[in-house]
């Protein structure tokens, strides 16, 4: 058998050999081995005195209230005269069962949660894109940039004219120089 | 009767308890009594605190008998509400402590219930009581969750397969939680075992 005490997947080994629940082959197996192993007798040693000195945390002492069941049935009942909306309130909170509605609820309301937070943060319609300086100048950067962009054609479209405008003059100038 | 037919009478009466029979809760309540209310004094060392937690414990099965299935055993899941009640508890304690620190400047701990012992002279008495305060005081030391899986492991002889189902954590955290658990014991009550072998 492998030393409980070199290995740590096994060390529990030593608990349950100190709680006598390990299986009987197991045990005897251990039996053998302990009788030979100083490293287990040291540690099965201060096991058992842990084990003993929690044996004397003896709560049989303890007086249960004798009224304890009757002070349980008042609650109860108690409980059965709330209204249904109460019962109902508790059995989704207080349930200990797993897997109650517990869960569901929770992740429900989280759902309706981030669905409220994203109609507040995400607006509904979209930005126009604003024409005068002053709305260019209050609007956020991907709208001045649109703003920017067009204005900025205009001038180029302009630029385009005003050449051509100076080209048509240049050669009216040279077509009436010629028929002077 | 043997651990399998107690499991399954267990079961078997909780079930009867969804349909309504309320005796086989009386009946639930007779076995588990006991056993719940210790769990809970040996967790918070408080009788008066221990007898309400189980009061709500009990509670907290009788309303969630509608919708129990036997899907694990019945004690794992008893123990498994016992626990967080207990678990909640502590720290509601201790927010409580650390708000009331700040408040003043009052001692730390609370003195350690008195239990009244059999023992014949009141020398031994006061040996015997000073033993368990150490003891006592020892177990207090422990963090929540490894306390916890002590007092299932050595008082309710819980398997580690049904401690991880009451704290809902795996088999392989039990162990760990229970190997340091003890380590921190066996340091701490060392003394107390030179005392008795000098």
């Amino acid at each position: 058998m492998m030393c409980p005490m070199r290995s740590r997947d096994n060390a529990e080994i030593l608990l349950d050999y100190c709680a006598r629940t390990l299986p009987a082959e197991t045990l005897e197996r251990m039996d053998a081995h302990v009788g030979t192993c100083k490293a287990c007798q040291g540690e099965l040693a201060a096991q058992q005195q842990v084990w003993s000195a929690l044996d004397e945390f003896d709560a049989s002492e303890l007086n249960i209230s004798p009224d304890f069941d009757r002070r349980l049935y008042a609650r109860i009942e108690a409980e059965h005269q709330d209204p249904f909306w109460v019962r109902g309130w508790r059995k989704i909170f207080a349930s200990g069962q797993p897997g109650g509605w517990r869960p569901a609820f929770t992740m429900g309301l989280a759902a309706v949660a981030v669905a409220v937070f994203l109609m507040v943060r995400m607006p509904s319609e979209p930005v126009a894109v604003p024409e005068s300086t002053v709305a260019v100048e209050a609007a956020p950067a991907a709208v001045k940039t649109a703003a920017v962009d067009s204005q900025d054609v205009e001038r180029l479209d302009k630029a385009l004219e005003d050449i051509e405008m100076l080209h048509l003059l240049g050669s009216n100038g040279a077509n009436n120089s010629n028929a002077l | 009767m043997s651990v399998a037919a107690a499991i399954e009478h267990d079961a078997q009466l909780m079930l009867r308890v969804r349909d309504g029979d309320t005796a086989s809760f009386a009946l639930l309540l007779e076995r588990h009594r006991v056993p719940v209310i210790h769990f809970v004094y040996r967790m918070i060392q408080n009788q008066a605190v221990a007898e309400e937690l189980a009061q709500e414990v009990f509670l907290r099965v009788y309303r969630s008998r509608a919708t129990y299935e036997p899907t694990a055993k019945f004690t794992t899941w008893l123990f498994r509400i016992t626990t967080h009640l207990a678990l909640n508890w502590i720290r509601d304690q201790k927010n409580e402590r650390r708000q009331q620190s700040l408040d003043s400047e009052a001692p730390e701990g609370t003195a350690p219930l008195q239990v009244a012992d059999g023992v014949p002279n009141v020398e031994q008495g006061m040996l015997r009581s000073a033993r368990l305060d150490e003891i006592r005081r020892a177990i207090q030391a422990l963090p929540d969750k490894q306390r916890a899986a002590v007092m299932m492991h050595k008082y309710e002889e819980m398997d580690y397969t049904q401690i991880a189902g009451a704290l809902g954590c795996s088999e392989s955290a039990v162990k760990s939680l229970l190997f340091r658990a003890y380590e921190s014991l066996r340091a701490r009550l060392a003394h107390l075992n030179r005392g008795v072998s000098e």
